[in-house]
């Protein structure tokens, strides 16, 4: 199973107004305990408080509301994909990065309706929450335990948007850091990047055609010395990495040189003792070397890596385009479009495409059976590739 | 040939009859409906804060969301989103008594049914003609 959530809510009414508490706990890709197989997560734990319609408020772990996707983008038995949008679709999340695009989580957010006229509606979506999930702790250290944030990077953001009965029109923004500590390891440069999003969405649903559309636009604040550093990455990182690599090598045949030069006497030579002390060093020098020589091979490995698929500036943008139409009210074909690009990553520096095809079958509502044709498109390399998926959502 | 006549105008005469539907609440809700699009948001819990009960069948549920301009289907789509985002859920009910009953004994509700089962318990807030 590729993936299950269970949702817990409760509804609670005061004097005050309405609370409303809701915990969604997702489990992926067959999760066994016994067998360590995939993953559980809390994706979010919230409790909102509603006092009137021009003011509600929601605190805990939440997906706030930026766009229209956003906070649905997981929730398979209401959305048509098997395949999601380029930058929604987690399982190629390792290569392109959701939260580069759109905030994941934040913890606070007040938001509320005001009426227009009689029929439209306007609303707001004020949120604040940590950096990107790259500035969490992974690895114990001292007093600082996994899954804690040590940085004082703030996300704030919010949307603004007007409806009107199923249209819905927005524009959101956000203001955070990106952690690109990766890429300028070993300068003296802040890789702590200011990160602005900007995104506007539309959707409606008109008699039987449904149609959402959204653009994402993401801009960042390197200085000239970063865009120094990112042109002459090989010059500054690569050719130093390989440099240290040598040195240390000859340091390492050194040490074994020297150990092997030792040559241990008879136990009952009175330098035997002495003697065998300083092997014993040599031998630990040596092992210790080893060890840093294995650290300094990987980290070669991830900056050749880094070098590979270096872009040159940090701009990226995203759109996408879907229209689907109910030929009953069973069944849904659409056709979906998103563009994407990459600024600081060779590979979709010049843009990537992905086509889609979907048949959605709803024979009842808590059940959707979707079959899906994808084809991604990176004309620059002429990368092309087909995917085809099928999968079924329940909502019990 | 012309028994089917007048059987066909009965049949489109019957056929054309509805019962009226009103749009109910519990007598602490205090929103006003004028026309479709506010039903629309209410029943959508865009706006209110509303709990909303609905019915699961019946010819009150054609009336109700003939008049809000959206299948029975399309609109237990928009609760399940605002059930799986929201937490906020909409309650289906398997009678127009039972409906009564809950919206009159839930505060912040509202609901619908057949004009004629309206009675003092729950507050009469707008009438499908």
């Amino acid at each position: 199973m590729q993936q299950l959530n269970l949702f817990f809510s409760k509804e609670f009414e005061g004097k005050w107004g309405n609370f409303n508490s809701f915990v969604n706990l997702e489990l992926n890709n067959n999760f066994n305990l016994e067998k360590n197989y995939g993953n559980i997560k809390l994706e979010e734990a919230w409790v909102r408080y509603s006092y009137n319609d021009y003011f509600t408020v929601k605190i805990g772990l939440f997906i706030p509301a930026f766009n229209n996707f956003n906070e649905i983008k997981n929730r398979m038995p209401i959305i048509p994909y098997l395949f999601r949008p380029l930058v929604y679709e987690a399982s190629i999340n390792e290569i392109i990065a959701i939260q580069n695009f759109v905030p994941t989580n934040a913890n606070v957010q007040i938001q509320g309706n005001v009426d227009v006229t009689e029929d439209i509606t306007a609303n707001y979506a004020i949120f604040a929450g940590n950096s990107e999930e790259k500035y969490i702790a992974t690895n114990p250290s001292g007093v600082i335990y996994r899954g804690q944030d040590t940085t004082k990077f703030k996300m704030v953001g919010g949307r603004i948007g007007l409806k009107y009965r199923t249209l819905k029109f927005g524009i959101s923004g956000t203001y955070d850091r990106n952690n690109l500590a990766d890429l300028f390891e070993g300068s003296n440069l802040n890789p702590n990047i200011v990160r602005y999003r900007f995104g506007t969405d539309l959707s409606f649903s008109f008699n039987d055609i449904l149609f959402e559309a959204e653009l994402i636009s993401v801009k960042g604040e390197l200085k000239a010395a970063h865009k120094d550093f990112i042109k002459n990455y090989s010059k500054n990182v690569i050719v130093k990495k390989y440099s240290d690599l040598y040195n240390l090598s000859n340091e390492l045949d050194n040490l074994n040189d020297t150990y092997n030069n030792i040559n241990l006497p008879s136990p009952s030579d009175p330098n035997y003792i002495n003697l065998k002390k300083q092997r014993m060093l040599l031998l630990s020098q040596i092992q210790q070397k080893q060890l840093q020589l294995q650290q300094m091979f990987t980290q070669l490995q991830k900056v050749s890596e880094n070098r590979l698929f270096l872009g040159d500036t940090y701009d990226k943008l995203f759109y996408y385009l879907s229209l689907g139409y109910n030929i009953t009210d069973e069944f849904m074909p659409y056709v979906s479009y998103s563009y994407y690009e990459d600024g600081l990553d060779a590979r979709f520096k010049d843009g990537m495409q992905q086509y889609s095809f979907g048949i959605v079958y709803r024979p009842i509502t808590e059940v959707v059976l979707k079959a899906q044709w994808t084809q991604q498109n990176i004309d620059k390399i002429n990368y092309k590739s087909n995917f085809y998926h099928a999968g079924i959502s329940v909502m019990f | 040939m012309k028994i089917k006549k007048y059987l066909l105008i009965f049949l489109l005469l019957f056929t054309s009859s509805y019962a009226e539907v009103t749009i109910i609440g519990n007598k602490s809700t205090n929103i006003t409906i004028t026309n479709a699009n506010s039903a629309f948001d209410y029943f959508t819990m865009a706006k209110g804060n509303l709990k909303v009960f609905y019915l699961k069948s019946g010819s009150a549920n054609d009336e109700f969301f003939s008049f809000i301009g959206k299948d029975f289907n399309e609109m237990k789509k928009i609760w399940m989103r605002l059930q799986l985002t929201e937490g906020k859920i909409a309650v289906a009910l398997n009678s127009e008594d039972e409906m009564l009953e809950k919206v009159a004994s839930t505060r912040n509700s509202i609901g619908y049914v057949s004009t004629s089962k309206v009675n003092s318990n729950v507050k009469s807030i707008f009438t499908i003609k």
